[in-house]
C-alpha cells in the first residue's frame, strides 16, 4: 500500500514536471506577473539589513508600511537563488496541491488510482494552475493548505482522531492569508464538517468528536487570527490614520465594482474547452470574452472591455467522470451522500461564480440573483470577484472526478467489487 | 444500445452523449461558420480599437494628415478583422480539441461500460486512457502559461534608471503612459528594485477614498498632482510628453533632462522645475476638514503650494504670514526616517510629502511633536522660529505580527511532536502485533 502511495506521489511529480518542463529542464526563471523577482530581491535585502519596520516609498506618496515578520514562504525565498524563486515556489506548491488532493481522495475512501485522478484534476484545473502566470503566490499557498485541511478534517471526524483535526485547523489558518478566497472556501469546508458529523453520527463517541472539533477550531483560530482581525477591519481602525474623503460610491457602482470579474454564462464552455475565448496571453491568444468587463463598457466604452490572464478549464474528462459519479452514485451507497454533497457544492459555486451574469438586473445596485445572497452578507460587499467561487467549484469537481474514476474502477472488476458494494450498502443501512 | 446498463448509468450515457453532441456542433460551427465569426468579432474588435488611447492618437494624426474618413474606417475594420481571425482560429482549435477528447472519452466509457466482450485488460487500458486524456488536455493548456522570464529585463538596470539613481534622493518620478508595456514592467519591478520612488502604481483594485480623490479623480490636474507629489522627473515618449505638457499648460515648467530609445521609439525624461521638495516649510495655512474643499483649494491656480498648505485639523487656527521665510535641508534620508535641518523666520509648518499612516511620528529637536494631516495626503508638524532638527520616523508594532511570528515558529515544533507521537504509536502497534 505504501508503495502505491509512493508511485502516486511520483506520478504527481511527473505531471508537475511535465507541466512546468519549460522552466525545469534546465532550471529557468518563471514569469509570475504579480510576484516580481524584484520583490524577492527586496525581501532578501530587508532580511540582510536587519530592519524591523519597512515603509514602502514606491507607489503613490508612499504606499504602506509594515513590521517585518515571518511568512510561510519566507525561508523558501531566502534560500533560493533570486531568479529561481518563482520557479521553485510555484512548482513546489502545485505539487503540494496535488499531493493534498490525493490525501483528500484517500480520506474520502476512494481507490489510490481514483484519488490520483482527482489530484490531477485539481492540480491542473485552469483557474488554479494558470494563475502561476499571474503570479498569485497567495492562492498557490492557500490551495494545498485548504485541500489538505479538508482531507485531515475528514479523516479526523471519521476516525474520531484529534491529531488530524489539529493539523486541519493549523493548515486552514496558514492558508487564510489569501483572505477572500480563503473565506469562500472556509464556508464550504464548514458545511462539509457539518455534513460529515451528521453522516458519521452512528459512530457516536460524541465527547471525543467534540474535542476533535474544538481542537480544529482552536488551531484554525490561532493561525488565522491576524487575518480574521484584518477581515473585521479592527486593524484598520486601530491604525488611526483613516481617510478624510468619503467613499461616495453609489449602490450600482459598488455592485458593478464587486462583480466585475464574473463568469459569463456562455463562457462556462471554457470549462470543457479551455482557450475557446482565448487564453488571455498576448499576442498569440488574446482573451475576447467578458470576464473583467466594466459595466460602463458596453454603453460608454469606459473602463476595461475585458481582463483575464488565465483560463477556467477543468477538462472534458473531469466533467465526464464527475457526471458519472453523480448519476451512478446509487451504485456506491457508502459514498452517495458525499457525492451529492459535492455535487451541490459544484452547483452552488457555479451559480455564484456567474455573479452579475445570472441576475435579473446585472448592472443595477438592486436585483435578484444567487450572488446577491453572498453580496448581502456583512462585509462581503467589499469582496470583489465572483469568479473566486470557481475554487470551491474546482475542488468539488475534482472530488467528484475521483468518485467517478472509483466507479469506473468498480466496473473493471465487477465480481470483486460486488462484495464491498454490498458490505457498504449494509453499513449505510446500519448507519441510518 | 445501452439496454444492458443499469438505469443510472444509462441516464449518464444519454446525458453525456448530449453534451458531446453540443461540443461537436460548436466545433462544427467554428469550422463552417468561420467567416461569419470573423466578421462578427471584427466589428467588435474595431469598436474596441477606437477606444484605445494609442489608436486614438494615431487616428488624430491621420486626420491631421487629411487622410479621408472612409479610409480611416476601412483601416480600422481591417485591423479588427485581422485580430478577429486570430481569435477565431484559437476558438476553433480549442473547440476541435475539446470535441475530439469528448469523442475519445465516449469511446473509453463505451469500452468500459457497454462494449460486449471487452476483456478486463482492454477496459483497464480505457480507464488509463481517461486519466491520460485528463492530464493531456489540462497540462497542455497549462504549459502555455509557463513562460521563461527574461531577467535581463526584469532585474536589469537600463541607462535611464542608472541616470535617475545618480540624482540625490529623495524625489519621485512619474510615468505619463503606464499602459506602455515597458513602463508597466518598470513600474511593477525595476523602479522598486533600484530604490526609485514612482508615483504610479501598476494596479490598485481597492484605492482608499483619499487616494481615489487625489490620484484618480479630476479634482487635481496631473501637473498639480505631480507638484504636490514631489515628482521631479516625468518619463514618456517625447511626442506624448510634449503634447500632454502643452495641453496641461505647464510646458514652461519642464525642461528636457535626458533622452533614450525604447523599441525604436523616442522617449525622454523631463524635469519638473516647480515640484515641491520632499520636505518644505510654509508660513501660511488654511484649515479644511472636507476632502473636496481641500482639493479645490489645492487645485486653485492662484494657490502657491510652496507658500500655502491646507491643514485637515479643525483645532488648528489658520495662519497667514506673507513675510515668512524658511529653509529646509534634508540631512539624512531613508524611507523610514527623514531628518531635516530647518531655519524659519517665524512659526511655520514643516510638511513632508509622504502619505499619513499609523506609525509615522515626528520630533522637533528630539521632542515629540504632533503630526498634522496636510494637503490631503501629506503630513506636517508645527515648528517654532529659529533653527531646528525635525525628524519624521516610521515606527510600527502590531500584536498581529508578533502573534503570526510565534505561531509560525511553532509549526516545526508541532510537526516534530506529531512525528514523535506517530513513531511511538507505530512502535506500540508493532509490539502488540
Amino acid at each position: 500500500m505504501n508503495r502505491t502511495h509512493g508511485y502516486a506521489l511520483l506520478g504527481l511529480a511527473l505531471v508537475t514536471g511535465l507541466t512546468f518542463h519549460t522552466v525545469l529542464l534546465p532550471l529557468k526563471p518563471l514569469v509570475a506577473q504579480d510576484a516580481p523577482l524584484a520583490a524577492a530581491v527586496s525581501q532578501k535585502q530587508i532580511f540582510a539589513s536587519g530592519k524591523d519596520v519597512v515603509w514602502i516609498a514606491n507607489g503613490y506618496l508612499g504606499s504602506s508600511g509594515y513590521e517585518v515578520g515571518y511568512s510561510p514562504l519566507m525561508w523558501l525565498t531566502l534560500l533560493t537563488p533570486t531568479p529561481l524563486v518563482n520557479t521553485v515556489t510555484f512548482v513546489l506548491l502545485a505539487f503540494c496541491a496535488g499531493a493534498a488532493m490525493y490525501g483528500l481522495g484517500l480520506a474520502l475512501g476512494v481507490r489510490p488510482l481514483a484519488a490520483f485522478t482527482g489530484a490531477c484534476a485539481l492540480m491542473l484545473s485552469g483557474h488554479f494552475i494558470t494563475t502561476a502566470y499571474s503570479g498569485h503566490t497567495g492562492t498557490f499557498l492557500m490551495w494545498p493548505c485548504y485541500v489538505a485541511a479538508a482531507g485531515l478534517i475528514t479523516m479526523g471526524i471519521r476516525r474520531r482522531a484529534w491529531l488530524p483535526c489539529v493539523w486541519a485547523g493549523v493548515l486552514a489558518g496558514l492558508g487564510s492569508g489569501q483572505l477572500d478566497v480563503a473565506v469562500i472556501i472556509a464556508l464550504f469546508l464548514v458545511a462539509w464538517v457539518v455534513y460529515e458529523v451528521v453522516a458519521t453520527r452512528a459512530q457516536g463517541q460524541w465527547a471525543k468528536l467534540l474535542v476533535c472539533l474544538l481542537l480544529a477550531a482552536v488551531g484554525g483560530m490561532t493561525y488565522s487570527l491576524p487575518t480574521v482581525v484584518s477581515l473585521l477591519g479592527l486593524a484598520g481602525r486601530a491604525g488611526g490614520a483613516g481617510s478624510v474623503a468619503e467613499d461616495q460610491k453609489a449602490p450600482d457602482e459598488k455592485w458593478n465594482w464587486a462583480t466585475q470579474w464574473s463568469l459569463p454564462i456562455n463562457e462556462t464552455l471554457t470549462l470543457v474547452a479551455p482557450g475557446f475565448y482565448g487564453l488571455g496571453l498576448e499576442p498569440d491568444s488574446p482573451y475576447w470574452g467578458r470576464i473583467g468587463q466594466d459595466a460602463r463598457w458596453p454603453t460608454l466604452h469606459a473602463g476595461f472591455p475585458r481582463f483575464s490572464m488565465s483560463t477556467q478549464g477543468v477538462g472534458v474528462v473531469t466533467v465526464a467522470l464527475a457526471l458519472l459519479a453523480l448519476f451512478a452514485a446509487a451504485r456506491v451507497p457508502a459514498q452517495r451522500g458525499a457525492i451529492y454533497f459535492w455535487a451541490w457544492v459544484a452547483l452552488i459555486a457555479l451559480l455564484f461564480a456567474w455573479g452579475r451574469y445570472f441576475d435579473v438586473a446585472p448592472t443595477a445596485g438592486r436585483g435578484l440573483g444567487p450572488y446577491r445572497l453572498f453580496y448581502w452578507l456583512p462585509k462581503m460587499d467589499s469582496m470583489r470577484n465572483p469568479l473566486k467561487f470557481l475554487y470551491p467549484f474546482m475542488l468539488a469537481l475534482a472530488i467528484l472526478a475521483a468518485f467517478g474514476m472509483d466507479i469506473v474502477l468498480t466496473m473493471l472488476t465487477p465480481r470483486k467489487a460486488a462484495a464491498p458494494a454490498k458490505q457498504s450498502a449494509k453499513n449505510a443501512r446500519k448507519a441510518h | 444500445m445501452f439496454a444492458t446498463l443499469d438505469k443510472n448509468v444509462r441516464r449518464f450515457m444519454y446525458g453525456w452523449l448530449a453534451l458531446v453532441g453540443v461540443l461537436v456542433l460548436i466545433a462544427a460551427y467554428t469550422l463552417v461558420g468561420q467567416q461569419n465569426m470573423i466578421q462578427r468579432l471584427g466589428v467588435a474588435q474595431a469598436e474596441e480599437l477606437v477606444a484605445n488611447p494609442q489608436v486614438q492618437s494615431q487616428i488624430m494624426q491621420m486626420r491631421q494628415q487629411r487622410v479621408p474618413e472612409r479610409q480611416i474606417q476601412e483601416r480600422l475594420v481591417q485591423a479588427g478583422e485581422q485580430r478577429a481571425a486570430v481569435l477565431a482560429a484559437n476558438a476553433r482549435g480549442a473547440a476541435l480539441w475539446a470535441a475530439a477528447l469528448a469523442l475519445l472519452t465516449t469511446l473509453c466509457l463505451y469500452v468500459i461500460m457497454v462494449m460486449p466482450g471487452a476483456d478486463a485488460q482492454l477496459k483497464r487500458f480505457s480507464a488509463y486512457g481517461l486519466l491520460a486524456m485528463l492530464i493531456a488536455q489540462l497540462s497542455f493548456v497549462a504549459m502555455n502559461y509557463v513562460q521563461v522570464e527574461d531577467v535581463s529585463q526584469t532585474l536589469g538596470e537600463p541607462e535611464v534608471v542608472q541616470k535617475l539613481k545618480s540624482v540625490p534622493a529623495p524625489f519621485r518620478i512619474a510615468v505619463l503612459d503606464q499602459r506602455h508595456p515597458v513602463y508597466n514592467m518598470w513600474i511593477t519591478t525595476l523602479f522598486g528594485l533600484h530604490g526609485l520612488e514612482c508615483m504610479n502604481v501598476p494596479a490598485d483594485s481597492r484605492p482608499t477614498p483619499d487616494r481615489t480623490a487625489f490620484f484618480y479623480s479630476e479634482a487635481l490636474t496631473p501637473a498639480r498632482r505631480w507638484q504636490y507629489g514631489n515628482v521631479r522627473f516625468v518619463l514618456g515618449t517625447r511626442e506624448r510628453l510634449e503634447m500632454a505638457l502643452r495641453q496641461f499648460g505647464v510646458r514652461n515648467q519642464f525642461v528636457p533632462w535626458c533622452a533614450y530609445s525604447l523599441y525604436n521609439e523616442n522617449h525622454a525624461v523631463y524635469e519638473f522645475t516647480n515640484a515641491l521638495p520632499r520636505v518644505f516649510a510654509v508660513g501660511t495655512w488654511t484649515v479644511s476638514t472636507n476632502a473636496a474643499a481641500t482639493l479645490a483649494l489645492m487645485n486653485n491656480p492662484s494657490n502657491d503650494p510652496h507658500r500655502v498648505a491646507v491643514v485637515n485639523d479643525a483645532t488648528l487656527t489658520a495662519q497667514t504670514d506673507t513675510d515668512f521665510h524658511g529653509t529646509v535641508g534634508i540631512t539624512n534620508y531613508v524611507a523610514e526616517r527623514v531628518c531635516a535641518q530647518v531655519a524659519l523666520s517665524s512659526t511655520g509648518l514643516v510638511v513632508m510629502a509622504t502619505e499619513p499612516a499609523a506609525g509615522w511620528q515626528a520630533t522637533v529637536d528630539g521632542a515629540s511633536a504632533a503630526l498634522l494631516r496636510c494637503n490631503l495626503l501629506q503630513q506636517g508638524v508645527l515648528v517654532p522660529p529659529g533653527q531646528h532638527a525635525v525628524v519624521f520616523r516610521y515606527v510600527t508594532h502590531s500584536w498581529q505580527t508578533t502573534w503570526a511570528n510565534w505561531t509560525l515558529m511553532a509549526v516545526p515544533v508541532l510537526a516534530a511532536a506529531t512525528l514523535v507521537l506517530w513513531l511511538v504509536r507505530r512502535g506500540s502497534a508493532i509490539r502488540i502485533r
